[in-house]
């Protein structure tokens, strides 16, 4: 009987973007790489690995020591933490993987949705994208658009050049999602375009926490209580570690692949990502239009539909909304005692539908046992380009496709029956169409708002992201 | 009162399908329009079972799932659908009563009638979400809500902030509209949903089972006494007889008070370990969640392995100790009046001899054992930190094909994505058959039976969503099919299933395996390679939660359907806020009324 490999034994071989979002680098650019050559394109993958640009989880900071005293971890977290300038992550769509030489084996397959594509035309029906016009995909499907086969996404400190190596036209052709893009403020603070804080809400991996936000005691304290509702086991999003179901996650396997630490997607995770066009000028109106909910209320009826103030703060909070508070304390809260009715965040919020975190049970504990189920770190970043359109680069590390980011889309955001509501699908980037209606409930009892479209989707796709060893494998099988 | 429940789902089995793998046009309008007109049936469902492995006939079989309203038996239901004018029963299954014959003759149908009879079997388990609702009361109920909410849009700048006054409105208005006069009269409730809902209308049967009990065997006792009193003394028979009763009456009231008590005491036990005592002492809870934990640990770990061998060497003997003591004490006085003077001379010198003092102090005594028994590996664990986690780290499993899905089931779910979800799974008997027919009837009986009297408010244990599922032993006890319309996404009902009905749901698969066969027809799913259930410990433990074996077995196990009805087009939640409002609008006005008004105004 062998054990499975450890968490704190392998960040050496997990890619950087599973432990940080790299708040500290806030340039940020996204390219999708279709190869035309694949041996020009893994001569690129070589280069690309030689830059050193590819960090892994022991770069962006020290795993946890198992017997060290917290105090002193954290102390050594603090010291031996290495600044890192740039980083570049990589991910493969399955047809990539095949381009490239890799061939999935019988015994263990990759899982059917990663294979099938997210726009496929089956994946169109079960995410429920009502209409598809996209510029590129994973798969030939209904929505059209370039089949791409990379994402490469690079992360920059301000006033860094990219290092990446030139791209060849005879290897790739490239598809830019904007331009290199910063909506970080002064104090470091991430917003995307239409003006509320991002990454908040983020779940933490057990044993590979971010260290981001501050050190584990402050964090915890600031929570509340509330802490353990974001820990979540890492093969909820690392492929080969316990889950939520506390069984190892399943790990696919290519032709050719030896090692005896594992498979060869061991220290992966799959990505679902998905490029958001935001409407800011439609969603400005809307705001605009509303503004005596916002001098009735103290919200805005816009802060109403994400389910969140604009500075990240919970519609709940008590407190004076203007000091500022830690992230960990403003994402400590919970639904169901404080606001079953969705009095203050309505039911079918954005955040509410994206984690609902106690609401939907039986009970509390249960709850938030089921959603942990269902998360998704999130690594995405709003972009802009030069012509003045602007979204966000949703990226979303998962490690079962069908569980978290195809459920999450399915049954909650996309779901017009969410709940109990009747015909309302998400009011941010529910696909319905427009004219909708989105319930605000109140006393004694709601009102309704009419809506439109404030996103679009320009495209999307399932990619797996490999561990470092992976990634040398494809470039050289 | 299971039989109610159970021929509420009906699946009838048609060998000798010689049709295609997609049913024609016509055929498909026709069973809505049919379907619909009838307008008893919740849900129907078609699709086909491959061939029976070593069967003469390799075609196909045809299976058509009806779920319906509660009160029908089968034979009246079928009887209804074949003799409905239309003859949709007959283009479906008529071709395997009498081949090429377009237009039934009445001896046909009668035929027709018979064969589906046969082929039909009722549920041997199942849970109904909605449980006592007709199809018309779903379809009256929703389109009072929906009435209701445009109305409430044209009252509410007149009553804006006024609760009270809002849905007084709103009551007046449904009680005056003479559309809902219907409405008027009580929603109809099964009667665990209605007047035996509460907890004390649910104990009070079994305590009153026990007094009826007792009182019979008083009365049987008291009978010759009457007799003597009424008539005078007995002859010798008469002597006889009463000697006999009173003996036999005795002989049953006591071992019934000691059946009693030993029942008593098991109960206050178990009620002791795992409900004061775990709020009580906290290294006592925690050691009680790891030792579920580790059985029900889908990735063995060596703390599985071990808790799990503790289990057969401490646990086992343990309790079927306990289950002895129980048994021999409720039948003692049985062995004492057959073999008194071997019970008095034999065993009762072999029995120690204990004061009650000398009991309680035992009893304490162990109760405090097994406590710091607890406490010690509790606090094992957190000494020895290094050891614990090599301890509880997995060790490396393989889960072969895991995560994957056939098309034709991926095309199903996809087709249902803005309705209720449906699924057919097919299994094998685990052998012997005749004994895993067994364990699963009665698991599926009890299953049944907590799902017709607790869980009457449309959720299975903390499963939500199920509107009717069921399952069916067919094909003499060879096979398993489990049919199922839900609320959501498979991959989500069956993560509920895990999360919240998990003994239930491994007591009912955990019998079945999966043999390799073809599939019914090309482009359906076959099955490659045997498989078992997840392995279970102690019979109900693991199982189910091993995700990855349990969603990759249920997944494989699936048939895509050809067909499929859904009457309604509501979920439990939507189905339940209906009914809610509706008896909220015509109910007594109070603050619960009034609140439920307003929230589902909102919706």
């Amino acid at each position: 009987m062998k054990h499975a490999p450890r968490l704190s034994e392998q960040s050496h071989d997990i890619q950087g973007i599973l432990k940080s979002g790299f708040g500290s680098l806030t340039v940020s650019r996204f390219r999708l790489l279709t190869i035309h050559d694949a041996k020009l394109a893994k001569a690129w993958l070589a280069q690309l690995l030689a830059t050193g640009l590819i960090v892994s989880a022991e770069q962006v900071g020290k795993p946890k020591p198992a017997k060290e005293k917290q105090e002193k971890q954290e102390k050594e977290e603090k010291e031996e933490k290495k600044p890192v300038d740039a980083v570049v992550s990589i991910g493969f769509t399955y047809s990539g993987l095949v381009k490239l030489g890799c061939q999935e084996t019988s015994d263990h397959p990759f899982p059917t949705p990663f294979r099938s594509g997210m726009g496929s035309e089956l994946r169109a029906k079960l995410l429920r994208d009502e209409y598809r016009q996209w510029t590129w995909t994973d798969h030939e499907g209904p929505g059209g658009g370039a089949v791409v086969h990379i994402l490469l996404a690079e992360w920059r400190r301000r006033g860094v050049a990219s290092g990446l190596p030139p791209i060849n036209p005879s290897a790739f052709s490239v598809i830019e999602a904007g331009d290199d893009s910063d909506f970080f403020d002064g104090d470091g603070k991430l917003s995307e375009p239409f003006g509320f804080r991002d990454g908040l809400a983020q779940p933490v991996i057990r044993g590979l926490r971010d260290q981001d936000g501050g050190s584990l005691t402050q964090v915890r304290a600031d929570a509340a209580g509330f802490y353990d509702d974001r820990l979540v086991e890492p093969g909820e999003f690392i492929l080969g570690y316990r889950n939520e179901y506390d069984e190892l996650t399943f790990c696919p396997n290519v032709q050719g692949w030896a090692s005896a630490s594992g498979r060869f997607t061991l220290n992966g995770s799959y990505l679902a990502v998905r490029q958001f066009e935001q409407n800011v000028t439609a969603f400005r109106a809307f705001e605009a239009a509303h503004s005596d909910f916002e001098a009735a209320n103290g919200v805005s009826a816009g802060e109403k539909l994400m389910g969140r103030r604009k500075n990240g703060l919970p519609l709940s909070w008590k407190g004076d909304p203007t000091v500022p508070v830690s992230d960990s304390a403003a994402d400590a809260f919970r639904y169901r005692v404080e606001d079953a009715n969705g009095f203050m965040c309505p039911k079918g919020a954005h955040v509410r539908r994206s984690n609902p975190r106690d609401s939907l049970g039986i009970d509390v504990q249960s709850s938030i046992k089921s959603s942990k189920l269902h998360r998704l770190l999130r690594r995405g970043r709003p972009y802009a380009e030069a012509s003045g359109r602007q979204g966000i680069f949703f990226i979303a590390c998962n490690a079962d496709l069908e569980r978290q980011f195809e459920f999450i889309h399915q049954r909650w955001l996309q779901n017009r029956r969410f709940g109990t509501l009747e015909s309302q699908d998400d009011p941010i980037v529910g696909s319905q169409s427009c004219p909708k209606a989105f319930t605000i409930p109140g006393e004694a009892s709601g009102s309704e708002v009419s809506l439109q479209h404030f996103t679009e989707t320009l495209g999307g796709g399932y990619f797996f992201l490999p561990g470092i060893a992976a990634l040398k494998f494809i470039a050289r099988v | 009162m299971l039989e109610i429940v159970r021929q509420q789902m009906i699946c009838i089995v048609a060998p000798g399908w010689s049709g295609g793998a997609e049913l024609p046009a016509p055929l498909h309008d026709g069973l809505n329009a049919f379907l619909r007109d009838v307008a008893v049936v919740h849900f129907a469902s078609i699709g086909l079972l491959p061939g029976l492995t070593g069967a003469p006939n390799p075609q196909p079989s045809l299976v058509l799932e009806l779920a319906v309203e509660e009160g029908f038996r089968p034979y009246d239901l079928l009887y209804r659908l074949v003799y409905h004018p239309g003859g949709t029963m007959w283009a479906l299954f008529g071709s395997m009563i009498a081949p090429n014959v377009a237009e039934p003759t009445a001896q046909h149908k009668q035929q027709l009638l018979d064969k589906l009879m046969s082929w039909h079997s009722i549920a041997d388990g199942g849970f109904v979400g909605a449980r006592d609702r007709s199809v018309r009361q779903i379809a009256m109920e929703k389109d009072l809500l929906d009435q209701t909410r445009v109305e409430a849009r044209k009252l509410k700048p007149k009553y804006g902030n006024d609760r009270t006054a809002f849905a007084l409105a709103l009551a007046r208005w449904a009680s005056t509209n003479p559309d809902f006069g219907w409405a008027a009269t009580p929603a109809p409730r099964s009667y665990w949903r209605g007047k035996g809902a509460g907890i004390g209308a649910k104990l009070a049967y079994p305590v009153a089972a026990i007094v009826l009990w007792f009182a019979l065997l008083g009365i049987v006792w008291a009978l010759p006494r009457a007799y003597n009193w009424l008539f005078g003394a007995p002859g010798h028979v008469g002597q006889a007889i009463e000697n006999a009763i009173t003996a036999t009456t005795e002989c049953l009231f006591t071992m019934s008070w000691h059946g009693l008590l030993a029942f008593a005491i098991i109960v206050f036990l178990v009620w002791l370990f795992l409900v004061p005592l775990p709020a009580q002492f906290v290294s006592w809870r925690r050691w009680l969640n790891s030792v579920q934990q580790e059985l029900d640990r889908p990735t063995e770990t060596l703390s599985s392995l071990a808790t799990y061998v503790g289990g057969w060497i401490i646990g086992v003997p343990l309790l079927l100790a306990v289950a002895a003591c129980a048994i021999a004490y409720t039948l003692a006085p049985l062995a004492y009046a057959l073999a008194p003077d071997y019970m008095h001379a034999v065993i009762e010198p072999k029995l120690p001899k204990l004061t009650g003092l000398q009991i309680i102090v035992i009893a304490v005594a162990a109760i405090i054992v097994v406590l710091a028994i607890g406490a010690l590996f509790y606090r094992l664990n957190r000494y020895f930190k290094g050891l614990s986690e090599r301890f509880f780290h997995p060790l490396q499993d393989d889960v072969p094909r895991a995560q994957q899905i056939h098309p034709s089931i991926e095309r199903c779910e996809a087709e249902l994505v803005d309705g209720t979800q449906h699924m057919f799974s097919l299994t094998e008997l685990r052998g012997p058959q005749w004994w895993s027919a067994w364990c699963i009837r009665v698991a599926m009986r009890i299953v049944t039976f907590a799902g017709r009297v607790f869980f009457t408010q449309g959720w299975l244990g903390n499963a939500p969503g199920i509107h009717f599922g069921h399952w069916h032993i067919i094909d003499g006890g060879r096979r398993f099919l489990f049919c199922s319309n839900y609320d959501g996404n498979f991959g989500g009902y069956l993560d509920d299933f895990i999360n919240g009905a998990a003994v239930g749901t491994t007591l009912a698969w955990r019998w079945t395996q999966l043999h390799p066969r073809d599939p019914a027809l090309a482009g359906q799913p076959g099955i490659a390679k045997p498989r078992s259930f997840p392995p279970t410990r102690f019979v109900v433990f693991r199982g189910v939660k091993c995700e990855l074996k349990f969603k990759s077995y249920a997944r494989d196990s699936m048939l895509p359907h050809l067909y499929h009805f859904d009457a309604c087009n509501r979920t439990v939640d939507q189905i339940n806020l209906a009914t809610g409002l509706r008896d909220a609008l015509f109910g007594e006005r109070n603050e619960k009324n009034d609140d439920l008004i307003m929230r589902a105004i909102e919706t």
